[in-house]
């Protein structure tokens, strides 16, 4: 039985594992940074003041006007249908197909790493809310009062959110895993659903709610959006501290469970094919054992696999957590799990640049090369004169890619440590007992850059 | 920096230089080039899997990818990345692949209309 990750699907080129001097050279960087991060560190919080500077009227009026955000949202809306028209009616083949590389590589990652640089991107373009703001619009002016919405539920926060991004990443890593990779026509299918869900959600609780809370595309690329420098107050764009919007980011219930999330369905398709792959054989072989076919078996060791993921990432967390409650002075559990979350934001980011950069850099050649001329991927249209390009695998050599894998996951380990620091002053403002508390977050980011590494060091088998 | 922070620091960089001392003594070392003198073969069974499982071809940039691949049906054989398609015939056959490895990564050589994978070919720097 062979495993088809969904990269695997669709590039034909795959990542060297990072070579071992590498690996300990960059794990011996981390461990004498975490060192000094220890011992040379500010003594009053800087970052939870955003220190937020407004841009130019003119500039944020025509950035933030109406006419557009119309635009903006007209565009999303457009290119969702091209998306959804793609999958329902083009090739099966899934490199061949505009759908899955616009939504799972252009949309999915692209958002996230250019979110991290300038703020949230996907806010402007989101196609279903700018569908529920039309929708509301025209409401208001028929009827003559606003849509009335129930009250968003506070304790579930999040959550909806943290769900759907293990369904998304199911749907894209799973769901396909056994056949040639998940299938335009499903992936398709399975994003008119998600429309018709998100409108319904949009239409009960409020477009800006559910965005905010609720609806996943929002919540995942908004949170890689608080590492940017530009942010949106009353109506007007502004220039920020970097970083410091990461620290209003976890107030909300169920935000912890978003980017642990994040870093777990990372950590399990960049393990799939090397380090947890004899875990996920064995697995798979013994639930064939009791019973499930082929594609069942598979779709469940899989399916297990990312949850046992997401519980142990989970686990190394709320481990410092209460690693950080025996420091006297201490807040709530509670409040030091939510408030600590956002300094994991930088990991879940430095995830993504190394497992994903070069996919990404390759895959977008596909994107605006043969994709866009030919979307369907029939081979009977090239609306730009583009779709006899082929995706060009010598731009970046492998030396390159361990270099920028190894820096991502270097700079978002310290970056991590800032955050944490930076919250402990906080909570115990005697610089002896914040530092005290951040021996345990110090042995959380280790843990986790370290098996990012490690990851990156293992084999595809 | 008080006495703990420097344990600790002292701890850590202790660490690291094992680390470093024990993941370099063998790192350059963990993977071996293919040997040139040789062409490897794989073999596909009648069902279609390689036998002895999918083989890994390990070469260095600037040298010759040179293996080939009996097959006992039609089939077409794919070297992605390189993206070079041959044909074996009905009634099986053996094609040989033998190019310049020019592109760093790991490819993937597969029975494409079985989408079944017969060989991982990495290209190291």
């Amino acid at each position: 039985m062979s495993f088809i990750p969904f990269a695997h699907a669709l590039a034909s080129r795959q990542d060297l594992p990072i070579p071992a001097w590498l690996f300990a050279w960059a794990a011996s960087i981390v461990l004498i940074v975490s060192f000094f991060a220890l011992s040379a560190a500010w003594r009053e919080p800087k970052l939870e003041d955003e220190h937020r500077r407004p841009l130019g009227e003119r500039l944020s009026g025509t950035l933030l006007g109406l006419p557009l955000q119309v635009l903006c949202g007209a565009v999303g809306v457009f290119l969702l249908g091209v998306a959804v028209y793609a999958g329902l009616e083009g090739t099966e083949a899934p490199d061949r197909n505009f759908a899955l590389t616009f939504l799972f590589v252009t949309c999915w990652l692209g958002f996230p790493f250019f979110s991290a640089v300038f703020g949230d991107l996907f806010r402007p373009f989101n196609p279903w809310r700018a569908i529920g703001r039309a929708v509301g619009t025209a409401f208001t002016a028929i009827a003559g009062q606003r849509p009335a919405h129930l009250r968003y539920p506070e304790k579930l926060g999040r959550w909806p959110a943290a769900v759907g991004l293990l369904g998304v990443v199911w749907l894209e890593v799973v769901y396909g895993a056994g056949g040639i990779g998940i299938e335009p026509h499903a992936t398709a299918v399975a994003a008119l659903l998600y429309s018709a869900y998100t409108l319904a959600m949009m239409a009960v609780f409020g477009v800006e709610e559910w965005c905010e809370r609720g609806e996943t595309f929002s919540v995942y690329f908004g949170m890689f959006g608080r590492l940017g420098i530009f942010g949106t107050r009353d109506g007007r764009l502004q220039r920020r501290r970097p970083l410091s919007a990461t620290t209003s980011w976890a107030t909300v219930p169920g935000s912890a469970a978003v980017v642990i999330a994040s870093i777990a369905t990372t950590s399990f398709d960049g393990g799939q094919e090397g380090a947890f792959k004899d875990t996920l054989e064995s697995l798979v072989e013994w639930l064939a054992d009791i019973g499930l076919g082929p594609t069942a078996s598979l779709r469940w060791g899989e399916t297990l696999l990312m949850l046992a993921c997401f519980a142990g990432v989970a686990l190394v967390y709320l481990l410092g957590v209460r690693g950080m409650r025996t420091v006297p002075g201490a807040p709530p559990f509670a409040k030091l799990r939510t408030g600590f979350a956002h300094t994991l934001i930088p990991i879940a980011l430095a995830y993504l640049v190394a497992h994903y950069f070069s996919f990404f850099a390759f895959q977008e050649q596909a994107q605006f090369g043969f994709l866009l001329s030919d979307p369907l991927g029939t081979g009977t249209t090239d609306l730009f004169g583009t779709a006899g390009w082929e995706v060009d695998y010598s731009i970046l050599s492998a030396n390159t890619i361990w270099y920028v894998q190894v820096a991502a996951l270097v700079i978002g380990h310290v970056i991590g440590l800032m955050l944490a620091h930076d919250r402990a002053l906080v909570y115990w403002p005697e610089y002896k007992k914040a530092t005290a508390s951040q021996y345990w977050m110090l042995a959380v980011m280790v843990a986790f850059t370290c098996f990012g590494l490690y990851l990156l060091s293992v084999s595809n088998g | 920096m008080n006495s703990r922070t420097a344990v600790i620091g002292a701890v850590l960089v202790v660490v690291a230089v094992v680390l470093l001392i024990v993941l370099s003594s063998g790192g350059s070392d963990s993977s071996k080039t293919t040997d040139a003198g040789k062409v490897p073969t794989i073999v596909v069974d009648n069902q279609g899997h390689p036998v002895g499982g999918v083989q890994e071809l390990v070469y260095k940039k600037g040298d010759r990818i040179h293996f080939k691949v009996k097959v006992p049906f039609e089939e077409e054989i794919h070297l992605h990345g390189y993206d070079v398609a041959k044909e074996v015939p009905k009634g099986g056959g053996t094609v040989t692949y033998d190019l310049k490895a020019d592109l760093e990564g790991e490819f993937e050589a597969e029975l494409e209309d079985r989408a079944e994978q017969v060989a991982a070919l990495k290209v190291e720097p």
